[in-house]
């Protein structure tokens, strides 16, 4: 097959129709992006509390929604000690398909799961202020209390209320 | 047109049952026997990369949830 | 070994078409030259951007020298195009096929755009005037050729930023969201009467 050009003309054409846009694509999880990928999960992405806030909302959440640990699993389709180390360790950075079936298993938004998780990177102010004081207000106890219970559901509004935003723009 | 850059020849010997499979491949896949051998080789260097890494392999059956490492020594 | 060939883009500020050069295989030392010249520009956009309360661009933090280790397999393959001694767009490229997803593409083999980003002084949104239009449409049909000359038939896919869908759109075939992906982004695939239109114009 004879390799087709572009002619000037619809270059010309091509190139107005360009104009404006912010032309970018992004693979499959690239090999060596690892070098890249481990630098951002150490530290430059997210800070103690907002990971906090993270394992403290899937944990909340999956109470809220009466749901043992193990049930979440298999729900979720993750592994229980994956879940476990979630919910407990704030140094683990759980893989970004893990991160989505949490995310949909709990019904909360994914880009923003995957921001709090440390997998994204996020210029959201309000979002990591939102989560800074959910963390500074919850507690891990076996059952949420009112407090608790209030916490959780003002984040979550808050977390549903960017979903919305980024799909408005 | 991109210039094609500077190509090397070889000759393959292959058994009856190797080239069977190789032009079953090439017709499934639509391409021509060489691409097949192009493509067969970027992937073993690839896999290779990453095995020597330690990282493993894997079959994934999403729907029976089962996972199977792939013992391969390249 | 690299080759070029002339491309043209056109000029934003002379609104007319300048020679440039599609470079196609980069080394990795052109990656590395390459994030250099543009980190630095990108900042002071981004700086720029956020002093007016703006949004980033998603690409905000890609880094072009951490990718450069890929070059160091057959799988993958680097192009960019060139301009004044500065790369003006850059193309990743997975040269192991994957499954084509359309209907008519079944079980045939398409090529894999891995990362294409445009310099960011030729993007309107990060500098108001871009210098060169049409960057990223070159890119596109030197990927396009490259499919046609692996035996691929100029099938190509790639995910796109949400930033970049509508761009897209205009081409190829909008297959959605992908649950695959790690960012869950829309997959788009470009099939042979898309590709004579990206090329030629007529009916799309």
């Amino acid at each position: 097959m004879k390799p087709q050009r572009m002619s000037d003309e619809i270059f010309r054409k091509r190139a107005a129709e360009e104009d404006g846009c912010m032309v970018s694509a992004i693979g499959l999880e690239p090999l060596f992006a690892k070098g890249e990928e481990l630098h951002r999960r150490r530290g430059e992405a997210t800070s103690e509390p907002v990971r906090l806030a993270f394992s403290t909302l899937i944990s909340y959440r999956r109470r809220a929604l009466k749901l043992s640990m193990e049930t979440l699993a298999q729900k979720a389709r993750v592994d229980l000690d994956e879940l476990l180390q979630i919910e407990q360790d704030m140094s683990y950075v759980p893989e970004p398909r893990t991160v989505h079936q949490l995310a949909t298993e709990l019904k909360l938004p994914i880009p923003q799961l995957l921001v709090l998780s440390g997998n994204a990177t996020s210029a959201n102010a309000e979002l990591t202020d939102a989560a800074v004081r959910f963390a500074a207000r919850s507690r891990a106890v076996e059952r949420l209390n009112r407090e608790q219970s209030d916490a959780l559901n003002e984040f979550v509004k808050v977390l549903i209320k960017q979903k919305v935003q980024n799909i408005e723009k | 047109m991109l210039n094609e850059p500077t190509k090397r020849t070889m000759t393959l010997n292959l058994t009856e049952a190797e080239m069977r499979a190789l032009e079953t491949l090439a017709v499934q896949k639509d391409l021509s026997k060489t691409a097949v051998i192009r493509q067969a080789l970027r992937l073993y260097q690839l896999v290779d990369s990453r095995l020597s890494k330690g990282e493993k392999l894997f079959f994934e059956d999403e729907a029976k949830r089962e996972k199977a490492e792939l013992m391969v020594m390249i | 070994m690299s080759s070029r060939r002339t491309c043209r883009l056109r000029s934003a500020e002379r609104d007319d078409l300048v020679d440039a050069d599609l470079v196609d295989e980069l080394s990795k030392d052109d990656l590395v030259r390459a994030h250099l010249d543009w980190a630095p520009v990108r900042l002071e956009a981004l700086k720029r951007l956020r002093a007016a309360n703006l949004p980033w661009p998603e690409h905000w933090h890609w880094d072009w020298s951490q990718k450069a280790g890929m070059l160091d397999l057959l799988a993958y393959r680097c192009m960019g195009i060139e301009h004044g001694g500065r790369m003006q767009g850059l193309m990743m490229l997975s040269t192991v096929a994957v499954k084509g997803r359309l209907a008519q593409h079944l079980g045939k083999p398409a090529l894999y755009v891995e990362f294409l980003e445009t310099a960011p002084w030729n993007l309107r949104a990060l500098t108001g005037t871009p210098q060169f239009l049409g960057v990223g449409v070159r890119l596109l049909e030197a990927a396009v050729v490259f499919s046609q000359q692996e035996g691929f038939s100029g099938r190509l896919g790639l995910h796109s930023l949400p930033q970049s869908e509508g761009f897209y759109r205009r081409y190829m075939t909008d297959l959605g969201l992908d649950p695959k992906h790690s960012q869950r982004l829309r997959y788009f695939e470009m099939d042979a009467q898309q590709v004579r239109y990206f090329l030629e114009g007529g009916k799309s």
